[in-house]
């Protein structure tokens, strides 16, 4: 029984089947000027992976900002929404069930969120409001210095001697940011990286703070692709902390979850 | 006797000449990476009556030759704003709060409340009974309350700066703008003009969110009548409007050129300098 999961970003929309317990199937589309053509895409390049059709899915659920407007267009009957701190932690929880806070990390917009032992949201704060604790700031240096974002985590880890940003808002590092560049001579490339990784750090630090860290704490969303941010959040927390492989998919796959409960349920019916 | 105010803003540069405290001329300029040459360019803006920032004059200016007159005519020269350590020239550097209360007494006898709104930060200075700094409140750590995030949706719409007032009072249409971070001003203003809305209605959104932002900050220092609006937020009518009908039945008192609030204040203590017969020395910049 095939049911998917559909994450519908500011920057990416990513869709994940889910047969049993298995993930067959995953692909995200960048979200560009309609989001449902970009849902519809995600979820037709996932049935693909998996060898499936449209008519096997027999649940789905769209969760991340846009998700309300698009669950029309997806065209399968049995589809609901579910809040993205929800599908967070499904998602977390699904694959790592010693995690007790998750921190979410996306293109424009952060949570954290403490699990109980059922992985069940016991709190979160979220941060859709100030572009700092996001993944916004690594675009505008990605852009700036001319580097991948892909590449920025490796980049920032050569660092010896990181340049600190001292703004605490995002408009006003990248001017900071832009003056290292300028100076004579520059900041070494990853230097200036590791300055700007620290500064996102510390927003989200901040987050994961006012849930508290029980045991084990999980990063994901897709800004934990970055190797840097990761070990900025690590030297705060002192240990390492646990990383999926693909962490980008992490809320899609916890709308999978919650689509292949419905469907257990028997709350799908098509 | 001549004294000199020079203004280093974040965004421009505000050069005032007075002359026995009366108006002689001034200039801006945009405040380039070095900022001594942005100093020297502003003196020069101001001594060719050049306003490269904001098109025509708004002040009348006396009908007398300045072209001539060089930084060494000067009895006193006192520069501010964020750039102020690094004027080569100045003989004493005086924080902008101090010259905003001056330069705002200059214009608005009687004044108690500045709300002074730039390129990168705003203020809310209460002014005492004796023209004194009674308190202020200043936010430089976001965007979100200043000229930053106007500049940010203005050039998202393709609209001048200068032209995002007017346009904002055409609108019939509450529309909330849905930012609050001037990282995201850019997408946000592109989203809502995709999703067909009208530019006047996101610019009048993008104002009130603005207008409760600064009033915000501004009441903490308690709002009393006389009110003043300065720095380049005086320029946007829509914005002076929206904060006037916050005001509670007060008035808002805009100087004719709000933007060079600060370097008259600072062109004012220069005056006060040089007729105590301070010596006009150059202080140690932090560029030498």
């Amino acid at each position: 029984m095939a049911v998917v999961g559909v994450d519908l970003g500011s920057q990416s929309t990513k869709a994940v089947i889910l047969e049993g317990d298995e993930i067959v199937g995953g692909a995200s589309m960048a979200t560009g000027e309609s989001a449902e053509t970009e849902a519809k895409m995600a979820v037709q390049e996932a049935l693909k992976q998996a060898g499936l059709k449209r008519k096997d899915l027999k649940a789905a659920v769209a969760t991340g900002t846009l998700a309300v407007p698009v669950t029309a267009a997806l065209n399968i009957a049995a589809l609901k929404t579910r809040s993205p701190a929800s599908c967070v932690a499904r998602g977390a929880y699904f694959r790592f069930p010693e995690a007790r806070t998750v921190l979410y990390v996306g293109a424009d917009s952060s949570m954290a969120v403490r699990l109980s032992d059922d992985g069940l949201v016991e709190d979160s704060v979220k941060n859709e409001r100030c572009a700092v604790s996001s993944g916004a700031l690594l675009d505008i240096v990605a852009r700036m210095l001319e580097v991948p974002v892909e590449e920025l985590g490796e980049l920032s880890l050569k660092s010896t001697n990181p340049e600190k940003v001292s703004s605490r808002c995002v408009v006003f590092a990248e001017g900071e940011i832009l003056s290292f560049i300028h100076k004579n001579p520059p900041v070494p490339v990853p230097d200036v990286l590791a300055g700007a990784n620290q500064c996102i750090a510390d927003g989200l630090w901040g987050m994961v703070q006012k849930v508290g860290v029980p045991s084990e704490l999980l990063i994901c969303g897709g800004v934990a692709r970055n190797a840097g941010i990761v070990k900025a959040i690590e030297d705060r927390l002192g240990k390492p902390v646990l990383l999926p492989k693909q962490p980008q998919y992490v809320r899609a796959l916890g709308a999978a979850v919650f689509a292949r409960t419905m469907e257990q349920e028997g709350v799908a019916t098509c | 006797m001549l004294t000199m105010g020079i203004d280093v803003g974040s965004r421009s540069t505000k050069c005032v000449i007075l002359d026995d405290g009366k108006l002689l001329t001034y200039g801006s300029i945009e405040t380039g990476a070095n900022i001594v040459k942005t100093a020297q360019a502003a003196v020069e803006a101001a001594v060719h009556r050049r306003t490269s920032l904001w098109g025509e004059y708004r002040m009348k200016l006396p009908n007398v030759k300045v072209d001539h007159l060089k930084i060494e005519d000067m009895a006193f020269i006192v520069s501010t704003g964020y750039g102020r350590a690094i004027v080569p020239f100045a003989h004493r550097n005086i924080t902008e709060i101090t010259c905003h209360c001056r330069g705002a007494q200059w214009f608005v006898p009687g004044v108690a409340t500045v709300l002074d709104v730039g390129g990168q930060d705003s203020k809310g200075i209460r002014i005492g009974a004796k023209g004194e700094v009674a308190d202020f409140v200043m936010n430089d750590k976001c965007a979100g309350g200043t000229g930053r995030f106007m500049e940010i949706v203005a050039e998202a719409l393709h609209i001048p700066l200068a032209d995002i007032g007017p346009l904002s009072l055409k609108s019939k249409k509450e529309l909330p703008f849905s930012s609050t971070c001037a990282a995201f001003g850019r997408g946000a203003a592109v989203t809502m003009s995709k999703e067909g809305q009208r530019k006047e209605d996101i610019l009048n959104g993008l104002h009130e969110a603005i207008a409760n932002r600064v009033m915000g900050l501004v009441k903490k220092v308690g709002i009393a009548d006389k009110f003043v609006v300065s720095g380049g937020i005086g320029r946007n009518v829509a914005l002076v409007k929206k904060i006037e009908e916050r005001l509670d039945g007060l008035k808002v008192n805009l100087p004719p050129e709000p933007m060079i609030v600060g370097a008259v204040g600072a062109a004012m203590f220069a005056l006060d300098r040089a007729q105590k017969g301070d010596e006009a020395r150059p202080i140690e910049t932090a560029a030498a």
